[in-house]
């Protein structure tokens, strides 16, 4: 965060080097500052982060005779516009994935992050259970909607600066 | 995106985000009152001066298309003060 002491309105961008050189998607392939170089004056600004989610904390649901009832907290963040759907799913092989719907908890305006949370009984994954070594491991999945229909996406490309990150949020489970 | 490859970046993790109410003036309102009518390829530079110690620049500064300031959907906020923050961090630990 900055104090801004002058507002100029000028023909094109500020020639500043936060506004030429960073903040932007640079390809995939540009990986140092020499293939860089010449690449950030075709790159656009990033004026607006892309809508993002993630699993914050995953929390066991005491439950009688089923001990694999987990309750899944997080935040989300639209692009331009506010969140307007969140799921989560057990992460599994791709289109065999059960998203379950997410509650909204908090939002205020069009604005302020939104909070969410979701109740799973993992105890239908065996078979999306990774063992190795004596370790099991079960990897849960989020994803966020905004009202403009802008959705994250499974992966997200590598870029050099590692900015703009919104591949479905992650929360591993190890046990 | 660590993950994938390393990246030439500070590894901010996915905690660093805050919810807080900022208040001020519409830069819209400002703009409109000085005087400032939309324009081709226009933009709005922000610049912190007194930032002088910057490691790549004299001083941090950076822009965004005029239509975008002037746009009363987008909100542009001259902002002069910050608060409350509306952080509910204890709902997602507990």
């Amino acid at each position: 965060m900055k104090w801004v002491d002058r507002i100029t309105v000028a023909k094109g961008e500020s020639p500043n080097f936060y506004q030429q050189r960073d903040y932007k998607i640079l390809p995939p392939d540009c990986i140092n500052a020499e293939m860089a170089a010449p690449l950030w004056a075709k790159c656009q600004s990033i004026y607006e982060l892309p809508v993002n989610s993630v699993i914050a904390n995953v929390l066991p649901v005491p439950t009688e005779g089923n001990d694999s009832m987990l309750k899944l907290k997080g935040y989300a963040m639209g692009g331009n516009s506010q969140i307007a759907d969140v799921e989560v799913a057990i992460q599994a092989e791709e289109g065999h994935e059960e998203w379950v719907k997410a509650t909204i908890t908090y939002q205020e305006g069009k604005w302020s992050w939104t909070l969410w949370e979701c109740l799973l009984d993992v105890r239908l994954a065996k078979a999306e259970v990774e063992r190795k070594n004596g370790v099991c491991k079960l990897t849960l999945l989020c994803r966020a909607r905004d009202k403009n229909g802008e959705e994250q996406k499974r992966d997200c490309a590598w870029n050099m600066r590692g900015v703009a990150f919104n591949a479905y949020g992650k929360w591993v489970l190890r046990w | 995106m660590g993950e994938i490859k390393p990246v030439k970046g500070i590894a901010w993790d996915n905690a660093v985000i805050a919810n807080c109410c900022w208040r001020g003036a519409r830069l819209r309102d400002i703009l409109l009152q000085a005087g400032v009518t939309a324009g081709e390829d226009l933009h709005v530079w922000f610049a912190s001066e007194s930032v002088s110690t910057c490691q790549d620049d004299s001083c941090y500064g950076g822009s965004i298309p005029l239509e975008r300031a002037l746009d009363p959907e987008s909100d542009v906020l001259l902002a002069l003060k910050v608060g409350p923050h509306i952080n509910n961090i204890e709902s997602l630990l507990t």
